[in-house]
């Protein structure tokens, strides 16, 4: 039986949704005669029973999770609420499994494609807006969101297909305040890329912050950046922005002929301006390594922060000791045990690709990174595995197990435990801002590699936490007014890299300076 | 790339501290391929481990999150250096198991400064001031005087251009003093907002006049933002400014600017390699009185020797190690006796005339909650006095305004008065009554004082003296069997009467602020007290001084190749190929901290080096 | 799979007595989570939350910013780990008279000519306000010097005495004192750009929890029949 249904789009333009409706068991993937229901448009949200995920036994989340899809639920969780008041007896550790399965919930709504199911299309996020393509070169206003001119696509990539890399932003290589590159086994960069969904970017297009005049204005009127933010009780999705690191796939070993893909691989376009040529624009196979969510909600001010990684990419500090490294990995060599040199060290400079004369799948000998996963594990931050039994449901739910999303793991999620601090507007006048992250650090192997908690824990301030650092992000306006000044941009360094219209205020950021 | 691995350099640095960093960077920029030599260790991947190390450090003092550990005996360390703890009582500063230094003088020298990647700007306060145009024109005896070709406006592009560099935030408006002191552009980033303590000291104290000045007797008192090298908004893919309030010893978020960051972009530039753990022990002349090469020794991660060598052939040389290390090494390289005197030294002024800031430093209780230990660790001052025709008889200063609290003043608050109200003491002088408090007592207390502790710093002017200097120890060593520097310190009655009208303006300032002084004055036993000529009142009354942090003058730059070690340029008058840089060269200390005078002069010197073709022939 | 209270998991309930058997450092407790407790009557939940109560008698301030309920750092536990290695038998009589209702002037004045109990608090009070362990016998010691001492060297160890050790990275950014100073620890801000141009959050903010923006009274945070003063 198929139903159409109107989905609301008062907030959304004059899209109208279709969505089929209809319910089917999905165990063994046999259909009994009903159509699947399809996947929302990633506009809107979920109330998933997450308000009672802290009651929900590990042992039911599978068939919970068919029971939300069957309800038509399989869309993003609009916030991960947890009982309002965490004083009340939840055990902290219910409450980090409640996040945790958010997060789980969030990377199959998100991976899923914009009608359907996870595996019958593109991901949605693909569809999401770069970082260039909102911070424009000469500070121009960004193209509506459905305009079909969409992105900014530069001359030597017209007409072809594919995730553009855009490679002579330095942020692409180099992780973040430049702290240092990452290389695969292949000799070749790992890349990072900036998105930012549908809501977030309607807010900085609708507020002129995507450009330095634009901030400037803002703040003269004494506005706080403040994202919209994702509400169970709204039904609203609020600001999403995310992280996706790439490795460039090997043709005959990652894909190919009688090649099981073991990533999720899209086409990609290496975009290097400096290169002559085809090599200007290149086409290549990316297979994505890890993966940042950041979502604003109402119920956390300081966002929730998600990462979930390619479980090849390194071992663990524990398999390293225990010598039970297998591999194949793709940013560490069992061969090279005990490591010939420290491990999570940053390569000898230059850094800049042209500067290296790098080029994809470069001729021996090249710089492989050696990386450990040196934080405490999931078993150790909190009880019972959860994490990792999290991980064994979810990879067994029948559309991820045998696809290549049962090789992606969670690895943690942080939120902002102070109540009722996290609820509080403006969190620049509290005593504390980031209202006690929870755990203190959160490190991905491929984003944040040269920060990584040890073993034993972190240093404040110096190991990475997501919320921690991204406390310090700031607007980075032009100053033609005195009492112009940098002020808190909501968690996301995404506004800094606004260029200006001014070329000559463009000195500093050298994106900015290209046509 | 971490390794001598080209048989053949354009360019050898020694110190890769801001000096030398700017040199490899330009040089590097320029096409020259560079070798620059640390005595310390490589630039860390994060901060974790210094972050870590300075959090339980018990005495958070400047050199506490950096190598080497501050407990050892320096006759262990290969690469050591003197610290504030060895100058914390009246023995430690003369014991050699306890300091770096081998002091000889009745008055100790009194800054410190680190040996690794970075130098010592690596836990610098980041003031970025320029110097005065009088300030190049002051002149003192025995041939202390800048160069012709040094002066405000010669030194004025590249003051800009050194501001552009590391990234200075300020106002222009607030800096240009006097119309001679003109900015050509203004900084690349507004000025840091002024603390809740500048603005009450503005409100107390703008418009006072003291009948002397920048501007002469009618000079009234401003407080201004300072300049400094820290981000008022992202710059170059660093964080704003968060008010870490740790500028001196490490910011966690490198806002503010140290030269790791210079190191990193030389790096990239592929022309820059980098030799760390790596002391120069000399510097080796060859014909013409060229030099050939550097010989060094090096150690490994446990500070034990792991061999000796030499640099690769190179056409130019460039020393920039501090003050103290510099005239070290080229004392050092007497070429086996032939040059008893050391490379460079014909005129015997290496290693003389050291000089530093003496610090005068009040501190006291405001009359209400101003709310210190926020922002960075000073955002104001006052540079209204650094000028006037005092200058002939008297040191002048320039008044800095600390943000936090009574912790740099005592060494160590919050701790101490917190201690005093808990256990009952009366160190910090707030507790007469010798109470131990706990709860909302504790609280109430201890939070009325610690928002409204306040201190001001004068940094005084002085002037060069031959007997101040630098020599080799002859008895004492190092961990790679390296004499010691010895070192020779005494303030001048011309520095001494810059510190007596310091106090006397000091005092004056605290009347108008209503602020209750809480100085102590110092036991007379004290090394660092220093009794002043008769006050107005005709009492003779005793402070204490301290290092600003700043080592001047030890190979200084003149017209005159007698008098002087270096030229305008940096560049010894003996040796062809042979620069000298950093503050070492500065002929007088003059009126403001150093750094930003010696990134231009560095900048300046790399673009004379790069420029001058006798130099690549 | 068994009810861990929140108590007993996050705020390391779970690490102090691992910590005590195993004598290990702390430096964040999350290493410390995964080891069991064994059973160990000093490090029960109830125990804890007398110490907390306890130090929030002796600190001034509120034990739910003590003991918060989403607790990454374990101080409590800590803390109370370290002042009964140093004297378990005085902290006992300390913790079951106050629990007993007696305020802390009432209990060092039935300890009498006895000091222990006095500097064993003052241990707590320093170890919470500063993040550093001081041993009680170091304060007694120092209690007592000569009171003509004057010494103005920065650093000196007559001045700033020397604690024993401090605590952890995490004791440091957590200590009270930056609090009572309406601040944050030197090197560790989460505050913004600017802030510094404006007065601070009222002290109240820093030692009390936070009120909630909605109508809905907040749960009691300390029981109030055990006579802790607000």
């Amino acid at each position: 039986m198929i139903a159409f249904a109107q989905i609301g789009s008062k907030s959304f333009g004059a899209l109208g949704i279709v969505m089929l409706i209809c319910s089917a068991p999905l165990i063994g993937g046999r259909a009994t005669g009903h159509e699947l229901p399809q996947h929302a448009p990633a506009d809107t949200c979920t109330d998933i029973p997450l308000k009672n995920i802290s009651e929900i036994d590990l042992g039911t989340i599978g068939s919970t999770i068919d029971d939300a899809i069957k309800q038509g639920k399989n869309w993003i969780p609009c916030d991960a609420n947890q009982e309002s008041d965490p004083r009340g007896d939840t055990p902290a550790q219910k409450l980090q499994r409640g996040f945790d399965y958010y997060s789980w919930l969030t990377f199959i709504a998100l991976n899923s494609p914009r009608a359907g199911f996870l595996g019958t299309g593109t991901p949605v996020w693909e569809g999401y807006k770069q970082l260039p393509d909102v911070m424009l070169p000469d500070g121009s206003r960004p193209y509506d969101w459905s305009d079909p001119n969409q992105s900014f696509v530069p001359a030597p990539c017209a007409n072809k297909k594919g995730m553009i890399i855009h490679m002579e932003m330095e942020e692409t290589y180099n992780e973040p305040f430049k702290t240092g590159p990452l290389f695969d086994q292949n000799g070749n960069y790992a890349f990072f890329v900036i998105f930012m969904n549908r809501q977030m970017f309607g807010y900085i297009r609708e507020n002129d912050l995507y450009n330095r005049e634009g901030q400037e204005a803002f703040q003269a009127k004494q506005n706080e950046v403040d994202f919209p933010e994702g509400n169970i009780t709204e039904g609203t999705l609020g600001a999403i922005m995310i992280k996706a690191s790439w490795k460039l796939m090997k043709e005959g070993v990652d894909f190919g002929a009688n090649v099981t893909p073991k990533y999720h691989i899209i086409d990609g376009l290496l975009y290097r301006p400096s290169q002559k040529g085809e090599n200007a624009c290149r086409q290549v196979k990316l297979g994505l390594i890890g993966f940042h969510v950041g979502h604003k909600t109402f119920s956390r001010q300081q966002w929730i922060w998600t990462t979930f990684e390619h479980h090849e990419n390194v071992p663990t500090q524990e398999d390293v000791d225990k010598h039970t490294t297998a591999g194949p990995y793709s940013f560490y060599d069992p061969k090279r045990e005990p490591s010939d040199r420290p491990v999570n060290q940053v390569p000898e400079g230059p850094w800049d690709p042209d500067e290296r004369g790098w080029v994809p799948f470069p001729k021996k000998p090249f710089f492989t990174s050696q990386i450990v996963r040196s934080g405490p594990s999931s078993t150790e931050l909190f009880k019972d595995d959860d994490v990792a039994v999290l991980n064994t449901l979810f990879h067994d739910w029948s559309r991820i197990k045998g696809t290549v999303w049962e090789n992606y793991d969670l690895i943690t999620t942080q939120w902002p435990s102070g109540f009722p601090c996290s609820f509080k507007k403006h969190p620049g006048t509290l005593p504390d801002p980031t209202c006690t992250p929870f755990p203190t650090f959160l490190a991905n192997s491929t984003l944040e590699t040269f920060s990584q908690p040890l073993h034993d824990g972190g240093v404040p301030l110096a190991t990475s936490s997501c919320i921690s650092c991204h406390n310090n992000a700031t607007t980075n306006p032009t100053h033609h007014d005195p009492r112009s000044i940098a002020m808190r941009s909501d968690f996301t360094y995404i506004l800094e890299k606004a260029c200006s219209t001014d070329p000559k205020e463009n000195e500093l950021r050298e994106v900015c300076k290209h046509d | 790339m971490n390794d001598a691995s080209k048989k053949f350099y354009d360019v050898v640095i020694v110190g890769s501290g801001i000096a030398g960093g700017l040199v490899a960077l330009k040089l590097g920029q320029a096409g020259k391929q560079v070798l620059v030599l640390e005595a310390g260790g490589p630039i860390p991947t994060n901060i974790n481990t210094e972050m870590d190390t300075f959090y339980r450090a018990l005495a958070k003092v400047p050199e506490s999150p950096y190598a080497p550990d501050l407990s050892k005996d320096p006759k262990t360390v290969p690469a050591g250096r003197p610290t504030v703890l060895s100058l914390s009582n009246a023995e430690d500063w003369r014991d050699p198991s306890k300091s770096y230094l081998i002091q000889t003088g009745t008055v100790p020298f009194s800054s410190t400064y680190e040996r690794t990647a970075g130098g010592t700007s690596v836990h610098w306060l980041g003031t970025s001031l320029r110097l005065l145009p009088n300030d190049f024109k002051i002149e003192f005896p025995h041939g202390a005087r800048w160069p012709r070709d040094i002066n405000y406006e010669t030194l004025e592009p590249w003051y800009h251009k050194a501001e552009e560099e590391i990234g200075v935030s300020g106002s222009k408006k607030e800096q240009s003093y006097t119309e001679e002191m003109f900015f050509s552009e203004d900084f690349p980033m507004p000025a840091i907002p002024p603390s809740r303590i500048d603005l009450f000291i503005a409100d107390q104290i703008n418009g006072m006049k003291l009948g002397y000045g920048i501007e002469g007797k009618d000079t009234t008192l401003r407080v201004r933002n300072t300049p400094a090298a820290r981000n008022s908004k992202p710059f170059k893919q660093r964080r704003t400014c968060a008010g870490n309030t740790n500028c001196i010893p490490i910011c966690p978020i490198q806002a503010k600017y140290d030269p790791t960051i210079t190191l990193r972009d030389a790096e990239a530039t592929g022309k820059v390699d980098f030799l760390f753990r790596t002391v120069a022990s000399e510097i080796v002349v060859g014909e013409k009185e060229r030099i050939d090469h550097i010989k060094y020794l090096q150690y490994g991660e446990d500070g034990k020797k792991t061999g000796e060598g030499r640099t690769p052939p190179a056409k130019i040389f460039v020393i920039a190690g501090n003050a103290i290390e510099t005239p070290r090494l080229l004392q050092m390289s007497t070429g086996d006796g032939k040059r008893p005197e050391g490379v460079a030294n014909s005129s015997g002024q290496v290693g003389r005339n050291l000089m530093d800031h003496p610090m005068y430093v009040p501190w006291g209780l405001l009359p209400e909650p101003r709310f210190p230990y926020r922002g960075p660790l000073s955002t104001s001052g006052i540079e209204d006095l650094r000028d006037g025709d005092f200058r002939k008889e008297r040191a002048s200063f320039r008044i800095e305004i600390g943000n936090e609290g009574w912790n740099f003043a005592v060494g160590g608050d919050p701790n101490i008065t917190t201690v005093d109200l808990v256990n009952g003491l009366n160190n910090s002088l707030t507790n007469p009554k010798y109470e131990a408090l706990h709860g909302d007592l504790l609280v109430s207390r201890l939070g009325d004082l610690l928002t409204r502790q306040f201190r001001l710093g004068f940094l005084v002017e002085q002037e060069p003296d031959p007997d101040n200097r630098v020599k080799l120890s002859q008895s004492q060593v190092d961990g790679l069997g390296l004499p010691r520097p010895e070192v020779r310190y005494s303030l001048s009655d011309y520095t001494i009467r810059g510190l007596a009208e310091a106090k006397r303006v000091a005092d004056l300032l605290f009347g108008q602020l209503n602020a209750v002084r809480y100085t102590r004055t110092p036991d007379e036993n004290d090394p660092t007290a220093i009794e002043l000529p008769p006050n107005e009142a005709g009492r003779r009354e005793r402070i204490r001084f301290m290092g600003a942090g700043h080592i001047i003058g030890t190979y200084r730059m003149g017209d005159d190749r007698n008098t002087s070690v270096v030229n305008a340029d940096q560049r010894s008058w003996i040796h062809d190929n042979l620069y000298l840089i950093g503050s070492g060269v500065f002929p007088t200390s003059a009126t403001a901290n150093p750094t930003l005078t010696i990134a231009a002069l560095a900048l300046r010197t790399a673009d004379k080096i790069k420029n001058e073709p006798n130099n690549w022939a | 799979m068994t009810e861990i209270s929140r108590r007993a998991l996050i705020s390391g309930a779970t690490a102090t007595a691992a910590t005590a058997a195993f004598g290990a450092a702390l430096i964040s407790p999350t290493s410390l989570i995964a080891k069991r407790l064994p059973d160990d009557s000093v490090s029960s939940d109830q125990n804890l939350t007398n110490f907390a109560n306890l130090s929030a008698a002796l600190t001034g301030v509120d034990s739910s910013i003590l003991t918060p309920n989403v607790d990454p750092f374990g101080l409590n536990a800590e803390i109370h780990r370290r002042a009964n290695a140093a004297n378990a038998d005085k902290l006992q009589t300390i913790l079951s008279k106050f629990t007993d209702g007696k305020t802390i002037e009432q209990i060092l004045a039935e300890e009498g000519r006895d000091e222990s109990a006095k500097f064993l608090m003052r241990s707590i009070i320093l170890a919470w306000y500063l993040g550093a362990w001081y041993e009680p016998g170091v304060l007694k010691t120092n209690a007592y010097k000569p009171r003509t001492y004057n010494s103005t060297r920065r650093y000196s160890k007559e001045v700033l005495i020397p604690p024993k050790e401090i605590i952890s990275p995490d004791a440091y950014t957590n200590a009270l004192v930056w609090r009572v100073a309406q601040a944050h620890p030197m090197g560790y801000s989460n505050l913004q750009f600017g802030y510094w141009e404006k007065d601070p959050p009222p002290i109240e903010e820093f030692i009390r929890p936070l009120k909630q923006d909605d109508p809905k009274p907040a749960p009691a945070t300390t029981d109030p029949t055990k006579g802790v003063p607000k």
